[in-house]
């Protein structure tokens, strides 16, 4: 026994080195790191739910995990689940992890149909569960708020990695969500105005422009024969974990069709619903605080001004013939803005999206909406409604009452500030999620003046709120230049021009104190010498 | 490997867009470098060299900003963890250099084989060595015309590489690893623990004749 004892000690030492090596003994040891969605839009379920889809940017949360052990973990499986939402999930199982290697899981979400009957935003969890080695376990978990179906939060982005306006609209690219051509209630809608305003069509089989044109100025007649109006939804700054964004409430094309009412946004999501259900290729063209919609025809691109229903109550409306001029001038606004570089001018090709596999919610039928809109098609038979033949108004018409219109073509804004602006003019709140002290931005339809009003709590002079402003333009790529002209009735009075890469404005403003801080309105925008009657007008009206 | 020029080509298509339609239209080149090692991760260097006005317009579009390339990067490759960036230019020559490492490029599959998704169909795929292959994509997006060149390096313990589909027709390299991926020092153990062992047995086998014969005797 003595004589075979170093034999018997080497093959030990052997055997256990290869013991050390083969098989798990030693300790295992998992680092993870998570990387997580903040929130999830229900009406983007089926993005979230493809890794192929816009790339796969759109995931639930992927998962670094680490073997910083020394010896190899085996069979790792990847298990979630989001309480109400999804069951118990087998993500993935890595059949081995080697000391310092490094895998990736990514999980992509099979959310069910009916979480776009979700309205309201609650806090989730997700939990996730990793085991190895045929017995241990580690578990995993974090909270993202889960938002109504019809919110959409316009950027992913921290306010840190903000850039400019792309990235603060970044989601725009998830805009084809909410365009719902099989939606039973939007192609009953369809059906309707085929039959009983365009009194049949063939946009979608001929391929000619001029059917495609009547068939835009034929759905806008619809709008207007139905007196469908333009008017607002909420969209309100929220802070969604480190995401800061503007998140607006966006009505679903059925909901405008049977409510009757619809946002620039809201139609034009509706159009493009329309158009895509009658077969045609709907577009979206989105400008700085403004959408509408078009079509392309054989490469080329047709727009109507859906938003010029307008309504009694906002002043004149146009005429589908004049809501198509308007649209073919703001498209053609919209291609040298394009040309000229100016990323804020973007576009979204339904079709083009939905091949990268943003594709529309399931939507089921509602008998009680299809007698709405039964009810609505009623006003397509004619009566007392009709279309005018002739151009009811023009945008250049709808400018301010500083070049002689009626009061009535004049609105009262009255927030922080006091003060009177055009009635075509369209308002926002809160329009810029990284700049919560621009409490509210009108526009002129043709974009080219604009109103900012401003609140700046804690300021502690007009000169301080103004640095303040201009600072965080600066950030933002803006370049401001202001100067002091008068101090009158409390109010500070500046004069200043506003630069970034596409282009320099000037502008007016009035600043005073609030009690607890500035507030105070800018007004100006291109061709300020020609407008200065109109800005000054308004600047009067300031209480 | 096809998702990083179609997002840096937005820096390129307005400045390649002016190309007369008479001339002979060359594409701008993007090289880009794969080091795999033995662990599975990457270590990825982009490359490109401009003509002026596509430099002028890259310089543009990145401003002060070449963060916007590292959030490029990650939204290209959404399924990785991605570390250790870094960015050089060489104004002089209008070139610029993008490198990164990408945890977990390489993983292993459920028949026991390391694997590289390329995330494209049918690619141009060369074949330089056995360890080191070449891509080559041409890509014509808003107007301009792109060709990326992909160099791919397995590392040394890889061997059997393949090309492969998933079951998405997804082209996808896989290997096996003489390393296992539990690197040399696990090997070192295991090549001494069969060395003790085979020393081990040698010498109980030698000791068993001697003792025979003492019993014949």
């Amino acid at each position: 026994m003595k004589k075979n004892l170093p034999a018997i000690i080497c093959l030990a030492a052997g055997l256990l080195l290869l013991g050390f090596h083969f098989l798990p003994f030693g300790k295992g040891s998992l680092n993870v790191t998570i990387k997580h969605a903040d929130y999830i839009m229900p009406a983007a379920y089926k993005v979230y739910a493809n890794p192929d889809a816009l790339n796969g940017e759109y995931y639930l949360f992927k998962m670094l995990m680490n073997n910083d052990g020394k010896t190899t973990l085996n069979d790792v499986k990847v298990s979630y689940r989001i309480l109400n939402y999804v069951d118990w999930t087998d993500l993935e199982t890595i059949p081995k992890i080697y000391p310092g290697q490094n895998a990736v899981v990514r999980c992509y979400p099979q959310f069910k149909d009916d979480i776009v009957n979700k309205m309201t935003q609650s806090q989730e969890k997700v939990e996730i569960k990793i085991s190895y080695n045929g017995g241990q376990t580690m578990n995993e978990d974090y909270t993202f708020k889960m938002m109504g179906r019809n919110q959409f939060v316009y950027t992913d982005l921290p306010p840190e990695e903000i850039a400019g306006y792309p990235d603060m609209f970044r989601n725009d690219q998830l805009i084809g969500c909410l365009v719902t051509p099989e939606d039973p209630i939007i192609k009953y809608y369809t059906q309707q105005v085929q039959e009983k305003v365009m009194k049949g069509e063939e946009a979608s089989i001929s391929n000619k422009p001029e059917d495609a044109v009547k068939f835009l100025m034929g759905l806008y007649a619809a709008t207007y024969v139905s007196h469908m109006v333009y008017s607002g939804t909420e969209g309100i700054p929220q802070k969604l974990g480190d995401i800061n964004s503007l998140v607006q409430s966006t009505r679903l094309p059925r909901e405008v069709v049977t409510g009757n009412t619809g946002l620039c946004i809201e139609l034009s999501l509706l159009y493009a619903s329309i158009l895509k259900s009658a077969g045609l290729h709907p577009v979206i063209f989105l400008i700085p605080g403004h959408a509408y919609p078009g079509i392309l025809v054989n490469g080329q691109y047709y727009a109507i001004e859906a938003t010029g229903i307008g309504g009694e109550g906002l002043g004149s409306r146009m005429s589908p013939a004049d809501a198509y001029k308007a649209g073919m001038k703001e498209l053609n606004e919209f291609v040298q803005n394009l040309q000229a570089g100016d990323n804020r001018y973007t576009y979204v090709d339904i079709d083009a999206m939905e091949a990268k596999g943003v594709v529309p919610m399931e939507l089921k039928d509602d008998e009680f909406l299809r007698k709405k809109i039964d009810e609505i098609a009623e006003s397509f038979s004619g009566g007392s409604r009709t279309v005018p033949e002739e151009p009811e108004s023009h945008l250049e018409k709808q400018s301010y009452a500083g070049t002689g219109n009626s009061s009535s073509s004049v609105r009262s804004y009255s927030g922080v500030v006091s003060f009177s602006y055009p009635a075509g003019w369209q308002r926002y709140n809160y329009p810029f999620a990284q700049f919560p002290f621009v409490v509210s931005a009108i526009r002129s339809r043709d974009n080219t003046s604009w109103i900012s009003v401003y609140n700046l709590p804690g300021a502690g002079s007009a000169d301080q709120a103004m640095q303040y402003i201009a600072n965080r333009l600066y950030s933002g790529g803006i370049s401001v230049r202001y100067q002091l002209v008068n101090n009158a009735n409390g109010y500070a009075v500046y004069r200043g021009t506003s630069s970034s890469n596409t282009g320099t404005t000037e502008w007016e403003g009035a600043f005073r104190s609030s009690g607890n801080g500035i507030v105070g309105i800018t007004v100006g925008g291109l061709n300020y010498e020609q407008k200065s009657g109109m800005f000054n007008s308004i600047l009067s009206t300031v209480r | 490997m096809k998702k990083i020029a179609i997002l840096l080509n937005i820096f390129l298509f307005i400045a390649l867009s002016h190309v007369n339609a008479q001339e002979l239209i060359k594409p701008a080149k993007l090289n880009v470098l794969w080091d795999l090692n033995a662990l599975g991760d990457a270590h990825i260097e982009a490359s490109s060299t401009l003509d002026a006005a596509g430099w002028d317009n890259y310089k543009r579009m990145l401003g002060n900003n070449p963060d916007i390339l590292k959030r490029q990067m990650e939204r290209a490759f959404p399924g990785y963890f991605l570390q250790n960036f870094n960015y050089k230019e060489d104004v002089m020559n209008r070139g610029w250099t993008l490198s990164f490492d990408a945890l977990g490029l390489s993983t292993i599959n459920s028949k026991g084989l390391w694997q590289v998704d390329l995330n494209s169909k049918n690619p141009d795929v060369t074949k330089l060595s056995d360890r080191n292959y070449v891509l080559t994509s041409n890509y014509a997006t808003q107007n301009s015309l792109l060709q990326e060149i992909d160099k791919i390096n397995f590392p040394a313990v890889a061997s059997d590489i393949k090309q492969d589909k998933d079951a998405f027709g997804k082209a996808m390299f896989t290997y096996t690893s003489s390393s296992g991926g539990g690197g040399i020092g696990g090997w070192l153990i295991a090549g001494l623990g069969f060395i003790l062992t085979a020393a081990g047995l040698l010498m109980l086998v030698r000791s068993k004749p001697s003792a025979m014969a003492v019993v014949r005797k």
